[in-house]
């Protein structure tokens, strides 16, 4: 027995031996870890500020865009992002307020380049007869180019494009190749590391039957990895309009180039329940093993809040959230050929998509729906704005005009999106630690982002299971943040015993912009039937409003003056933080955790063009809304 | 008449006699004097062949190549016809088709002109603000709320000058209470537009203030400043190329313009009237 026992104990204490000579004294060891760095700049591994982008924008190198009448090219785009002033394509000076920190630039990759070319008449358009007859209707002007835009999306969504000119500007074609260079050569001359940042990518257009399936991608890499590759299409015989077609192009993609590359969809809204199934596909397919790890691999982002309509909640779906009801376009398809029912709408929102997200993850061990969130524009001008005060609109024949509000942005014999719904709205921001292509697609990766609907509200949020009252008072929220729990985007590991998880949550509002309402955790989980379940909490708030019997705190009220277009932060705070621990927690139930915080109400954009032009507003138009930010969310998934 | 110094009056010299020589080179059958013949020689004959193999990947055979000649034939009379009546004015197709390859041009000889670097440092001394760097502050801030009184100012910027901490109730927790060295409008975009311009007139070392922000009134300790600076050339003569190709290609432009422009008399209707 004795000799058993000192051999085991050999054993035990042998590795240490082997280091005995740098094992240093306790003392000694103290000192090595100063418990405060004395530069206060070092230990600062973590972002320090948002990084405010664009993840979506289209140049008149996009065949709508430049059908439409846009003249301006990528360079014009970047410019503008910087902080350039530049004329728009129909004459006005513009400039942002505030320059960007990066974007993505994302020109649809089918016909991409036909239309500067048929603006100039090019002779590889022209010689084609229905080539020669929309150059003809584009030079017209007016409503004559007008029809000819509307022509050539039809053709495009019809797919009956003449085939010499979809031969001539599809992948194999010089053209095709040509504007790829140029999309991928000028982003190269713009990035400019640490100042800003700015990424190649495609917007790759699949829109069945006008059910939107619109993904944009954004590439990690620069030149030398891009031009290795042509971007995909979805126009046969040249690409698929199935996302599988996509998937397979990013896996080649990162295969023959070493590089890296992510896919985001965007409005759901317009899919009529396609954007997020749970059994079938729209192209056949089923939700299974192979769907979800793909979905899951090259979809980490979601773009939740664009100029055609907002995408985190509807009312329908969340009836006991009274600010689901914001921005929501639900009328049909992108060109309502077929209305909207009310069965659709659970495929098309991102918070149902989260919940989904976990009843998948449920079934196949992968959760294809746990994606971060993000804002963009998608504005066809090569103009990234989204401030109410600033917005150039969706396309070049609704910049700022006396009459733009009286352009639908789509009317049919089905149903109408009168034009006064566009959306001024939004933009990504990224907790990055370099403004580097590396440091921003890492972020998007580990869904380290958040979105706003324009305002550059400041958001933080930190899941842990050991966060206190006394962390709110801290001067270095970041360091506890990051110290004591997971950042937005991040799973929250299950622990032992009965606590609840709390969270660390602090928003600040846009320096130039309103103050506060409230800060909201929304909670979405699987419960033990089975049933998906979703709730809001109020969780901070202004003006010490006292919460109902049910949690809920009453409206902040509104200052806006709509005959001058102004309002006061004399309601709501510039501040909000708190930390706040999950009363309703179940360790046996999936759940996800997201913030949205809450403006007070100011006004929509077209009170401006009310103001600045006199332009007349439908009887029944919104005049005032609250901007919001939304967190990526945090999941829970119980232990086995 | 910046336009006649060196080098852009080279290249308008240069642009001059490429407009000279395409003149000369034009083929007979484009020339409208020569109307009675169409003549298609062993060149054109070549040259039909050449662009039918390019698209079909083979020489043409016996029969194609007369289809082709013909084709050729056909088309030329019916443009001198169509000519003749003047067909091709008001055109709008064909019109900005030969305006474009004037264009065309102008812009192929500006895009082939490599300046010599003395040009360049003249373009980049005129143009300055567009390579400057930012200036950049180092800083550290205390927040005092929306509108502190006289006393609570001076009272927390004597304890801070004094060495001692000053703690405030309502301090915010997401501002950076210190920013490396930063951008200004970097800082701006942190603090609201113009909050960095304090900082800038600020004294380095001690503590200084108010400072209006976006949320309102701050102590701060600017630890560097680092002004702004233009580049040497070597560092963005890239750049500096760029932008001068792009400027050289619109002054010839206009130049080239201009100087056609002088050999017509233009008669315009006045339309600064009061209905204007």
């Amino acid at each position: 027995m004795y000799r058993v026992s000192a051999f085991a104990f050999a054993l035990v204490i042998a590795p240490a031996s082997a280091f005995s000579d740098a094992v240093p004294s306790e003392e000694a060891a103290e000192g090595l870890f100063l418990e405060q760095p004395y530069s206060p700049y070092a230990q600062r591994s973590f972002p320090e500020r948002p990084l405010w982008g664009d993840t979506h924008l289209h140049t008149g190198l996009s065949l709508d865009a430049g059908a439409f009448g846009n003249t301006l090219l990528p360079d014009d785009a970047w410019r503008f992002a910087k902080g350039e002033q530049v004329i728009s394509s129909t004459g006005q000076p513009v400039r942002l307020a505030r320059p960007l920190d990066w974007m993505v630039l994302t020109d649809h990759t089918d016909l991409m380049g036909f239309a500067p070319d048929l603006q100039a008449g090019k002779p590889g358009v022209i010689s084609d007869p229905k080539g020669l007859e929309w150059y003809e209707g584009y030079k017209a002007g007016g409503e004559e180019a007008g029809k000819t835009a509307f022509d050539i999306i039809t053709n495009f969504s019809q797919m009956t494009l003449p085939e010499i000119l979809l031969e001539s500007y599809s992948p194999g074609a010089d053209a095709f190749a040509f504007t790829w260079e140029h999309i991928v050569l000028a982003a190269e001359r713009h990035n400019d590391p640490g100042n800003f940042t700015a990424f190649i990518g495609f917007e790759w257009t699949s829109v069945p039957k006008g059910f939107n399936l619109h993904r944009n991608v954004m590439l990690r890499d620069g030149p030398i990895r891009a031009l290795q590759m042509v971007p995909p299409v979805t126009q046969p015989p040249y690409g698929d309009t199935d996302p599988k077609s996509l998937y397979a192009w990013l896996e080649e993609y990162q295969e023959k180039t070493g590089g890296r590359a992510v896919a985001f969809a965007h409005n759901g809204n317009l899919s009529n329940g396609w954007m997020f199934p749970t059994e079938d596909t729209y192209h056949g397919g089923k939700v299974d093993e192979e769907y979800v790890a793909a979905r899951a691999k090259w979809e980490p982002h979601y773009e939740v809040t664009q100029i055609k309509g907002d995408g985190e909640a509807h009312p329908f779906l969340s009836p006991d959230d009274e600010f689901a009801d914001y921005e929501n376009w639900d009328v049909g398809n992108l060109d309502i050929t077929e209305l909207k029912t009310e069965d659709m709408l659970a495929g098309e929102y991102a918070r149902e998509a989260l919940k989904r997200g976990l009843m998948l993850e449920e079934k196949f061990g992968v959760n294809p729906y746990k994606f971060g969130m993000g804002g963009a524009t998608d504005s066809h001008t090569s103009l990234a704005t989204a401030e109410e005060d600033n917005f150039f609109g969706k396309s070049v024949s609704v910049e700022p005009s006396v009459s733009r509000i009286k352009h639908p942005f789509i009317a049919n014999d089905l149903g109408e999106i009168p034009g006064d719904l566009l959306v001024a709205s939004g933009y990504t921001a990224v907790w990055a630690t370099e403004n580097t292509r590396a440091a921003i697609f890492d972020a998007f990766k580990r869904r380290e982002t958040y979105a706003t609907t324009g305002p550059r509200i400041g958001l933080r949020f930190f899941g842990g299971w050991d966060f206190s009252d006394a962390d709110v008072e801290t001067r270095f929220l970041a360091n506890v943040g990051y110290t004591k729990g997971v950042p937005m985007g991040s799973d929250l590991r299950p622990r032992e015993g009965d606590v609840a998880p709390s969270f660390l949550i602090a928003a600040l509002r846009d320096p130039v912009g309103a103050n506060l309402d409230r800060v909201q955790v929304v909670k979405g989980w699987l419960d033990s039937d089975g049933i998906l379940q979703e709730k809001v909490y109020d969780v901070a708030w202004s003006d010490g409003r006292v919460a109902d019997e049910n949690g809920k705190v009453p409206a902040v009220g509104n200052t806006v003056d709509v005959e001058t277009a102004s309002w006061a932060n004399t309601i709501g705070t510039a501040e909000l933080v708190t930390v706040w621990s999950d009363p309703d927690f179940d360790p046996d139930a999936r759940a996800f955790y997201y913030v949205r915080a809450i403006e007070i109400p100011t006004p929509r954009w077209i009170l401006y063009d009310k103001l600045r032009f006199g332009a007349e507003l439908p009887q029944d138009a919104v005049l005032t809304h609250q901007e919001r930010a939304y967190s990526s969310p945090i999941w829970y998934t119980p232990a086995d | 008449m910046r336009i006649l110094k060196e080098p852009l009056f080279h290249f308008f010299l240069i642009g001059a006699a490429i407009f000279v020589w395409f003149h000369i080179i034009a083929p007979d059958g484009e020339a409208v004097e020569n109307l009675e013949t169409i003549r298609v020689d062993e060149a054109d004959v070549a040259r039909l062949a050449d662009q039918f193999e390019a698209r079909w990947k083979r020489r043409p055979s016996e029969a194609e190549l007369q289809a082709l000649v013909d084709a050729s034939i056909r088309e030329e009379v019916l443009v001198r016809e169509a000519r003749k009546l003047g067909l091709d004015r008001g055109d709008s197709v064909i019109r900005s088709r030969l305006s474009q390859k004037m264009d065309f041009l102008t812009e192929a000889i500006a895009t082939s002109v490599v300046p010599e670097d003395e040009e360049l440092e003249a373009f980049l001394n005129r143009n300055p603000a567009r390579y400057a760097t930012s200036d950049k502050v180092a800083f550290t801030q205390i927040f005092l709320g929306e509108e502190p009184s006289e006393a609570q100012i001076t009272t927390a910027l004597n304890t801070l000058n004094a060495g001692q901490d000053v703690t405030v109730s309502n301090s915010s927790i997401l501002l950076p209470a210190s920013m490396p060295l930063t951008a200004t409008r970097v800082i701006d975009s942190v603090f609201g537009a113009g909050f960095s311009k304090g900082l800038a007139e600020a004294q380095t070392g001690p503590w200084t203030g108010p400072i209006q922000s976006g949320y309102g009134v701050h102590l701060v300790q600017v630890l560097a400043f680092e002004p702004s600076r233009t580049p040497p050339l070597s560092e963005i003569r890239s750049d500096v190329l760029r932008d001068w190709r792009r400027a050289a290609s619109e002054d010839l432009a206009q130049a080239q313009f201009e100087s056609l422009v002088e050999n017509y008399e233009i008669e315009s209707p006045d339309l600064s009237g009061p209905d204007k």
